[in-house]
């Protein structure tokens, strides 16, 4: 890739993150508390204090708030901070945090009330080790940008549990121009190092040279038979060179998109593919799925024919995707397809045709309850109705929900166009941080409450959906005590409120055990705690509860509070 | 895996804005003009891509895109380093060949006298790379521990030939390892300056960049006044070591306001050095407040904007560039006000002609006719604003955004240039052929009430279209006629006199009644065999003159379609010398003999 490629997939996260549903339930650090908080610790290496260390403190989204440098002792402390949930860490890229519960990320998480000052958030580092050495293809000449991996393995050589490397630089996993990379900032272990990729894993676009198969230090297309390689605290493995192959073949797809019914091709049609894979249904049924989507972003032409370059052998399944434009620039017919498999062997493959539908269209009008403050009426003027529609599950092949999004016309009326049958769930969602605190509270389509979701028959667009959204201005704040033990790292605990059913807020629970659920509507709810094992193994006593309950009244612009108790005190025998 | 569109949201002022180093022009075997191409049965441009001693280099990314490159087809080189791109549509096509750490041998900047070459199905092309230059180094600090993880990036500043570019471009950043070693490959051959620290130039507020408050410190241990030049050649390695110095630099903040076309696109913010014109950062408004701010600045002047939007489809919208100048002091509460960029729209005439043989490519002539819009970098009146009006709207150039649009016409011969920035535009053509001209470049507007001037018709085309923001100009009219004439020749120099440096032909109409129209004035320099050409010439009696050109400035030559005192004079000194050519339709001058 390069460097603007790489740039647009880093901007892409955000872009991903602003459009996530979630965000409407985000911990967003109040902006209105005075910023008198702040975190304190001690930054030690083996034991030592470490000084001139970098400490960071970002939100959430990774978005920098403040830093502070720890002291001749190791010290630190960060002022001038809101109220809201942090992470902090200390930014040192040739050192190593230490491993710790993958829900936090790396360093910590913490939740800081308004004009706390939290302390003792210590961190012992380790110095990281490196990993470096040359990457050349069949003819010994240098592969340029390849991207390395690196995977963690215990004594056997199977992976470990953690895979995470926290890193600031993603150039270091990619080859120079002289086949080179150097990976630092390792923790001590043991790892397999590789270069390449599976054939026909991704659905990639663009990428028309075919990779090279997946091939480990030195030499070894097979896991079992790579080398280990054993790396000591702060030490560095040197030449850890890997010779690849040769790039794999890639070969071309070509068809047509027509109308179904009456079969003459549809020009400036946007297309897509991924990766077919199967699953196992509950009713251990094997279910073909689509994995992944990727376009070219270019319409089919005059004669409605499409094509996909560099595509790798595998089994793949193509298909119409208008929402890939947006709505202001769509040209071609509103349509969509069932997806259509295909397979890649040793050959292009032709005649591959997709038949297309109109799309149906889901209208409505969201109904705001409840607000009069117009600052609030004003960021409820920027959300838009997302739409997500699920194939239904006699499908031959799953799709992922392939949707579309509507702004929200003043008179509150919205239309999204261009979907498939299904289960269309409804959501509201905006590109900033304007959709945190508005939360569906019911819809209703001819008089019918439904649960966020409506079914849309072939053939028949949905119209008179009536979304009803409110604002929560009421919080959640709560703590949980865990007794008679530690919690293990590979647990995580998460609280939920809900109400009827209907999960209507969430919360992740820090460090310290603490949680804020923000923007919750007025009402009546349940707070469940749910207690999820991350690891095969667990250290958890027998018979410990994995859910607990309990009623919350949220009234607004109040915080309440609630408190669970995790006893870890192990059972006596049976 | 990446969806495009949601990209261009955030990154599209960018894929305006950057230099797309890894990304090579192409040049040639064949001129475009002189059609050798096979008739347009075929539907794919062939060819092959090779290094500098010729071999052919495999599994190499051929991108051949439309005009529009919205829609460009990505193939590779086989094992022989052939690449086949089918199936394409009449029109014309630009090819990037691109491979980690090569370069092209570029034919040139983006300068409106240098054109890349445009290709048509059917035809077959060789392309050159070779072997980028590298700059490598360590960056320390005083006391020579390693700097690690600091951002590095190289300006070049000066051509292969050192001559000092107009506008600095940046390198794509590297980061530098535990050692504090960096390499920056894939260089263009020229001149560069290296520095280190800083915000760099894709932060958007989203990691923590310990040096993002940093001046950035050049190599060797200096600010941007003192930094050492380092010359890199094709395949060469320069070392440039930096003494980081780590120097805390500024602020500047605000925030983005105005209108968006569409609301989801996050505006960008661009700032670039008034000097060099290097681009030195960019912020995106991402907070509801659409606030920005970039810091690690030091002292000096600046330029600054913000744009939103736009890609090949979109619509953008960018405010005006302001002048700011840091002199020890954070710079806040900018405001720059997004507005709607302008557009101009109209029709592509073709005036087909019989009784002539020489204008090939008729059925397909329009889809190969690029209509472009160029924005003048240089105004004539510029001499007399003042310069420390910080409100005026820029009098040079916007160094963000392109400065040109192109546009191929439709089925129904419409065509539309959109996103233009403000400023004087100046309208071109690639035309099909050489046996075609231009004959004429008029607005036409419905609305005018007669009696409509004659003098209206040539204006544009000779003082261009002045677009203000939110300006959507409809009733463009370009007309292009079969049957233009063509000249080669060569220029000589009598026994003992040496033929100065920059020579340029001349052709100027030596009808009275034509001394006002641009259209009928041409020029190009001369081959380094002192030969020259010049097609697409409209028929009828010229003044051909042979003379060193004029410079704007020490980096642009002044245009004699552009310029109306140069045109002026140029046509004087022409018809004092009566060296007259008539051109007939399609007629082919070859062989001309010009006396300097």
């Amino acid at each position: 890739m390069n460097h603007l490629t790489r740039f647009l997939a880093h901007v892409s996260i955000v872009t991903v993150t602003l459009l996530c549903q979630s965000f409407a339930n985000a911990q967003v650090p109040d902006v209105k508390t005075k910023d008198t908080g702040s975190i304190s610790g001690r930054v030690t290496v083996g034991g030592k204090p470490a000084p001139g260390i970098l400490v960071t403190v970002t939100t959430s989204n990774l978005r920098a708030v403040a830093q502070a440098t720890t002291d001749a002792e190791g010290n630190f402390r960060v002022n001038g901070l809101s109220a809201g949930q942090f992470q902090i860490m200390p930014f040192t890229p040739t050192y190593v945090l230490p491993p710790n519960n993958p829900m936090f990320g790396p360093g910590q998480t913490i939740n800081v009330s308004s004009g706390e000052a939290v302390e003792g958030v210590d961190f012992k580092i380790a110095r990281g080790g490196v990993i470096t050495g040359r990457v050349t293809d069949a003819d010994r000449r240098p592969v340029i940008e390849e991207r390395i991996t690196l995977l963690a393995v215990d004594e056997t050589g199977a992976p470990a549990r953690q895979q995470i490397f926290a890193s600031r630089n993603y150039q270091m996993y990619q080859t120079d121009d002289r086949g080179v990379y150097r990976i630092y900032g390792l923790p001590a272990g043991k790892y397999k190092v590789s270069a390449g990729q599976e054939p026909g894993r991704m659905a990639m676009v663009g990428a028309v040279t075919g990779n090279y198969p997946r091939t480990y230090y030195p030499d070894a297309t097979d896991p079992a038979k790579a080398s280990i390689v054993d790396l000591s605290e702060g030490g560095e493995a040197k030449n850890i060179d890997i010779n690849l192959g040769r790039r794999g073949t890639t070969y071309t797809v070509k068809g047509k998109i027509v109308d179904a019914d009456t079969g003459q091709p549809l020009p400036g049609v946007m297309y897509g593919y991924g990766v077919l894979q199967t699953r196992r249904t509950p009713q251990n049924q094997e279910q073909s799925y689509v994995a992944g989507m990727a376009s070219p972003a270019i319409p089919t032409n005059a004669q409605g024919e499409f094509r996909l370059d560099g595509i790798e052998p595998g089994r793949y399944a193509v298909f119409v995707w208008s929402s890939m434009a947006p709505a202001n620039l769509r040209t071609g017919p509103d349509v969509y397809s069932d997806p259509v498999p295909f397979e890649v062997v040793d050959s292009d493959v032709t005649n591959v045709e997709i038949k297309a539908r109109r799309g149906l269209r889901l209208s409505g009008v969201v109904v705001l309850e409840g607000v009069t403050d117009k600052d609030v009426l004003a960021r409820f003027s920027k959300l838009r109705v997302t739409v997500n529609v699920f194939s239904g599950a006699g499908s031959a092949i799953q799709m992922m929900g392939a949707g579309g999004a509507s702004a929200i016309n003043s008179d509150g009326s919205f239309q999204i166009g261009g979907l498939r049958p299904g289960r269309a769930q409804i959501n509201i969602g905006a590109f900033s941080p304007d959709s945190a605190g508005f939360i569906i509270s019911r819809i209703e389509h001819q008089g019918v409450g439904l649960n966020r979701e409506i079914e849309i028959q072939p053939g028949q667009d949905v119209s008179g959906v009536r979304v009803f959204v409110t604002y929560g201005t009421g919080v959640v704040r709560g703590q949980i005590k865990i007794e008679g033990g530690t919690l293990p790292s590979d647990i995580m605990l998460r609280v939920a409120l809900t109400r009827e059913g209907v999960t209507s807020g969430a919360g992740q629970v820090d460090s310290r055990g603490r949680f804020v659920i923000q923007h919750v509507v007025a009402g009546n709810y349940e707070a469940v705690l749910q207690i999820i094992s991350l690891g095969s193994q667990t250290a958890l006593p027998r018979g410990l509860p994995r859910m607990q309950r309990q009623p919350v009244i949220v009234a607004d612009n109040t915080e309440t509070e609630v408190t669970f108790t995790v006893d870890l005190t192990p059972k006596e025998g049976p | 895996m990446l969806h495009r569109n949601s990209h261009t949201r955030g990154a599209s002022l960018l894929a305006h804005s950057l230099v797309f180093l890894s990304v090579a022009t192409v040049s040639a075997q064949q001129a475009t003009d002189t059609s050798q191409s096979k008739p347009p049965a075929s539907s794919a441009i062939t060819g092959r891509v090779v290094n500098e001693s010729g071999q052919p280099l495999p599994g190499v990314a051929v991108s051949v895109g439309s005009w529009g490159a919205s829609d460009a087809r990505r193939t590779a080189t086989d094992n022989e380093g052939y690449f086949k791109a089918e199936g394409l549509d009449a029109g014309v096509y630009r090819i990037f060949a691109s491979w980690p750490s090569y370069i092209s041998e570029a034919p040139g900047s983006f300068d409106s006298s240098e054109r890349q070459p445009l290709y048509r199905p059917g035809d077959s092309v060789t392309i050159k790379l070779t072997k980028g230059g590298v700059i490598a180094g360590t960056v320390t600090n005083a006391t020579s521990d390693a700097i690690v993880n600091v951002t590095v990036r190289a300006y070049r500043v000066r051509d292969a030939e050192g001559k000092p570019l107009p506008t600095a471009t940046s390198s794509r950043e590297r980061l530098t390892d535990d050692r504090g070693y960096y390499r920056i490959y894939g260089l263009q051959p020229g001149s560069y300056v290296v520095s280190a620290g800083g915000q760099g130039q894709y932060v958007s507020g989203y990691a923590a960049n310990p040096y993002g408050n940093d001046v950035p410190t050049y190599a060797p241990a200096s600010t941007r006044d003192a930094a050492v030049e380092f010359v890199v050649r094709s395949g060469d390695e320069a070392t440039a070591d930096i003494r980081y110095r780590g120097e805390p630099g500024h602020s500047i903040s605000g925030r983005v306001a105005g209108v968006q076309p569409n609301p989801t696109y996050i505006p960008g913010v661009l700032i670039v050095d008034s000097t060099s014109h290097a681009l030195i950062a960019t912020a995106n408004a991402m907070d509801e407040n659409r606030g920005f701010q970039v810091n690690g600045v030091p002292d000096g002047d600046y330029e600054i904007a913000a744009r939103a939007g736009g890609g090949p489809n979109g619509d953008a919208s960018a405010s005006a560039t302001k002048r700011i100048s840091v002199r020890g002091a954070d710079v806040t509460g900018l405001e720059l006000a997004l507005a709607p960029l302008a557009s101009i729209s109209g029709r592509v005439h073709l005036e087909l002609d019989s009784k002539s043989s020489c204008g090939r490519h008729r059925e397909t002539a329009l889809r190969e006719t690029l209509i472009i819009a160029r924005r003048d970098l240089v105004e004539e009146k510029a001499e007399t604003k003042n310069a420390k009006d910080k409100s005026a709207p820029a009098t040079e150039a916007l160094p963000f955004g392109p400065a040109f649009a192109e546009a191929v016409a439709n089925d129904k011969n419409e065509v539309s240039l959109r996103n233009l920035s403000p400023g004087t535009y100046r309208l071109e053509t690639r035309l099909p052929g050489s046996g075609w001209y231009v004959s004429a470049i008029s607005l036409v507007n419905p609305d005018q009430k007669p009696p409509v001037r004659k003098a209206t018709e040539a204006n544009i085309a000779r003082d261009g279209l002045a677009l203000k923001s939110g300006d959507k100009v409809s009733g463009l009219t370009v007309t292009i006629t079969e049957g233009a004439a063509s000249i080669r020749g060569s220029v000589s120099v009598a026994d003992g006199q040496r033929l100065p440096q920059n020579i340029r032909v001349y052709l100027v109409p030596a009808e009275r009644e034509a001394s006002e129209n641009v259209l009928r004035f041409f020029e190009v320099g001369l081959e380094s065999d002192r030969t020259f050409t010049v097609a697409n010439i409209a028929p009828g009696r010229y003044w051909v003159i042979a003379r060193p050109a004029e410079e704007n400035d020490s980096t642009r030559v002044k245009l004699i379609r552009q310029n109306s005192d140069f045109r002026a004079r140029v046509l004087r000194e022409a018809e004092s010398l009566k060296k007259e050519v008539s051109f007939k339709p399609c007629e082919r001058t070859v062989d001309y003999d010009l006396q300097f």
